[in-house]
């Protein structure tokens, strides 16, 4: 399952990778929208302060109009030389003001005739032209002081004759002009903002012209933009540099005058000028974007003080980004949907064509020709499996004519070794004439090398066999004095011939289960060998059977050379040799040694060796005893 | 004793005959499996040593077809071959009549012996 395993986590990373590209593009969209809601919220509140601080400036203007004209300029100076001849004017203020305070609640003379008196009524034309010329009204209401500050003319309403101490004269009268912050006028019941400019003679102050607005007037600037605003969750607002509500427009009704100084939101605006906060709003709760600006004048004009900021409701202006965050998430479900679906169609379609070829490959690795591969998957993998089937079918053939040459090789070798050994034998048991010395000897080399051929012969038909698992072996009781006599027979004849010394050293007799023939063909493998082995002069070979427990343990010993450790683990593979330092040529087709341990094992024995370098050989085999 | 060799190789036919002979028996070699068939039904021999893998006739058709007839019982039969019959093919060739199999190449002393044993049968 681990190509499986591996395509799945392939898909895997590839949709994280792809959702994660998603996600950064979704978040980036998003800040990049907060950013720009911001942006604009901004420059919104700063036109509307723009347009407010012009709104000012342009009421500045209209009073400086009033306060240069030739004739109210006359009559302020007029009224400052008449003020000049009084001694005190601290105390006539003083005296005229509480006179006037007096009258409070009731009819007023003085009052009355300041409404009349020529000032007021050149204050009054001028309106009137004004009106009719721009359509404006340029005052609602107006008050002209002089120098000293003593109120010299009004149009309709009663305000404090004494205007000396007033903030707004001392700064008139100092700077030139006066621009109140919002403050609720008791005497009118309104809210309202007040503006006063100097009258001047030369470079000289000479009195004071100041109007009051309502500030409703002011802020329907400010009503008309938010009116253009396509946001629905808007809420927009003004607060005067006392952080007084000027107005608020939204979904709430708060009051003009309402004191907002605790109220979060705008808490960093006295601080810093502009700003923008995206977070939860602490009046609604919900997630906003919150913007304001400072006013920061027009021309001449410092500007006000005030604040005017906006909130949107993060639900709406980034409900586009939302939809498309929406959108993006459901694909990305879907790719990982699809995906995963993906994902298990290849892993079914590779998976198992992959185990049925593993399969297929064990078995013939088993050498079980036989299993064919089925796959029908139209692609590479049903041509794969044909072409191992097409394998299995000709390793199948291959073996199956190495089966027939290997039969039809060792038989028909036999026929020629049949007719060498008959006159072989004739010749030297000197049944066709008598032998010499050296005849004798050439006869018994041809005879022994014969035998030797006929069982290499037998050792390829035997390891052909056990590669087949068509050798069967007969177990009997059998007799090991039989065995040994059989081998002394057999052998005897090539070790007097080689002058080699070959006896059975057993000292008991047992009665073993094994296969005769198998045992005498070990016996004559090892036996062989041996001869191979020993030295040229004075070579020895034992063999014997002795005690072991439930065993018998079987022997051949020879005195030659003797393998050295690192040789003796591979020996009884197929085809191995050790390469013999004697002078004798080590023959055979290397298949003895191997075919010893298939047919011992085959019969219950194990098959070992003990060696020394320049001692000698033993070669042990063990087979069960009969009961 | 009668001995009768049939093989399709002549040179084991002479060396088996030269073999024999000189041990004392009288021995008739036939190298066309045909003719040794006919030599079988015809005359009687005290022992045969017959090959398996003949051209023509098998030594496996001479048996069958000396089974057959019943001769087979007069006729003891050795099939000497070069192949390494299995038990069931051995099952087979006893159960028609053959005596003994020996395999090829064999000493001189072995095929004297069986001979011996062979033609004492009943």
């Amino acid at each position: 399952m681990k190509i499986g395993f591996k395509v799945a986590f392939s898909i895997a990373i590839i949709i994280a990778v792809f959702s994660a590209g998603l996600l950064l593009s979704i978040t980036q969209t998003r800040q990049a929208m907060i950013d720009e809601t911001g942006k604009n919220a901004i420059t919104f509140s700063r036109d509307i302060l723009d347009r407010l601080d012009q709104r000012i400036f342009g009421a500045m203007n209209s009073l400086r109009i009033i306060a240069v004209d030739p004739e109210v300029k006359q009559l302020v100076i007029e009224s400052n030389q008449e003020f000049d001849k009084i001694d005190d004017v601290d105390s006539y203020l003083a005296e005229k003001g509480a006179e006037w305070r007096s009258y409070a609640g009731k009819e007023n003379p003085i009052f009355n005739e300041m409404i009349k008196n020529p000032l007021s009524q050149r204050l009054e034309e001028l309106r009137q032209t004004f009106h009719k010329s721009s359509g404006i009204d340029i005052f609602p209401e107006i008050f002209v002081a002089n120098k000293y500050g003593a109120t010299i003319a009004e149009n309709n309403r009663l305000t404090d004759w004494d205007q000396s101490h007033r903030l707004q004269f001392q700064n008139t009268r100092d700077r030139g002009w006066h621009v109140s912050d919002l403050y609720y006028d008791k005497s009118a019941g309104i809210w309202s903002l007040e503006v006063a400019v100097a009258v001047e003679d030369g470079d000289k102050f000479a009195g004071m012209v100041k109007t009051a607005y309502n500030i409703e007037d002011i802020i329907q600037v400010f009503l008309d933009s938010t009116e253009q605003s396509s946001y629905e969750t808007a809420r927009f607002a003004v607060f005067s540099g006392d952080n007084l509500v000027i107005h608020l427009h939204g979904t709430e009704n708060v009051d003009i005058g309402t004191d907002v100084t605790n109220i979060v939101e705008f808490y960093d605006a006295r601080n810093i000028p502009e700003g923008t906060y995206f977070g939860e709003n602490p009046t609604t709760g919900k997630i906003a974007i919150t913007a304001y600006s400072t006013s920061d004048g027009y021309r001449d004009f410092p500007g006000l003080n005030w604040i005017v900021g906006g909130t949107i409701d993060e639900e709406e202006f980034l409900a586009e980004v939302n939809q498309l965050q929406n959108i993006l998430l459901g694909i990305m479900a879907i790719s990982i949907i699809v995906g995963a679906g993906i994902g298990v169609v290849m892993i079914r379609g590779i998976v198992p064509p992959i185990r049925k070829i593993e399969k297929a490959a064990k078995e013939i690795s088993n050498e079980n020709f036989d299993e064919k591969v089925e796959i029908k998957s139209k692609d590479e993998f049903e041509s794969l499996g044909k072409s191992i089937n097409e394998m299995a079918a000709k390793l199948k053939q291959a073996r199956k004519d190495k089966d027939e040459m290997v039969a039809m090789l060792t038989h028909d070798l036999k026929q020629p070794l049949t007719s060498i050994l008959g006159n072989c034998d004739l010749l030297k048991q000197q049944l066709l004439g008598d032998l010499n010395e050296d005849q004798t000897k050439a006869t018994e080399v041809i005879n022994s090398n014969t035998i030797r051929l006929r069982s290499m012969i037998d050792n390829l038909i035997t390891a052909q066999k056990l590669g087949l698992g068509a050798l069967e072996f007969e177990i009997k009781k059998t007799s090991t004095k039989g065995i040994m006599e059989e081998n002394i027979t057999t052998h005897s004849p090539i070790m007097s011939n080689k002058k080699i010394e070959y006896s059975d050293t057993s000292t008991e007799e047992f009665t073993v289960n094994t296969d005769k023939r198998r045992l005498l063909e070990t016996f004559t493998n090892l036996i062989q060998n041996a001869v191979d082995f020993v030295p040229e002069e004075g070579g020895k070979i034992e063999i014997g059977a002795k005690d072991s427990d439930k065993q018998v343990v079987f022997y051949v010993k020879d005195n030659g050379e003797g393998m050295p450790e690192d040789k003796v683990g591979g020996l009884f593979q197929k085809y191995y040799q050790v390469k013999s330092k004697a002078k004798r040529k080590f023959g055979g087709t290397g298949l003895g040694l191997a075919v010893c341990k298939e047919l011992v094992e085959g019969m219950k024995g194990k098959i070992w060796l003990e060696s020394e370098v320049g001692k000698g050989t033993t070669f042990f085999f063990s087979m069960p005893k009969a009961d | 004793m009668k001995v009768c060799v049939i093989d399709d190789d002549s040179s084991i036919t002479d060396v088996f005959k030269t073999s024999l002979e000189i041990a004392g028996h009288q021995v008739t070699a036939e190298n066309s499996s045909k003719a040794g068939l006919e030599l079988l039904e015809n005359e009687k021999f005290d022992v045969t040593i017959m090959d398996l893998q003949m051209p023509e006739l098998t030594g496996m058709d001479i048996v069958n077809s000396l089974h057959q007839s019943g001769r087979i019982k007069e006729q003891k039969i050795i099939i000497l071959t070069g192949s390494d019959p299995s038990k069931e093919e051995w099952g087979d060739m006893s159960a028609k009549g053959v005596r003994l199999t020996l395999k090829k190449p064999l000493q001189r002393e072995l095929l004297l012996q069986t001979i011996d044993v062979v033609s004492k049968q009943p």
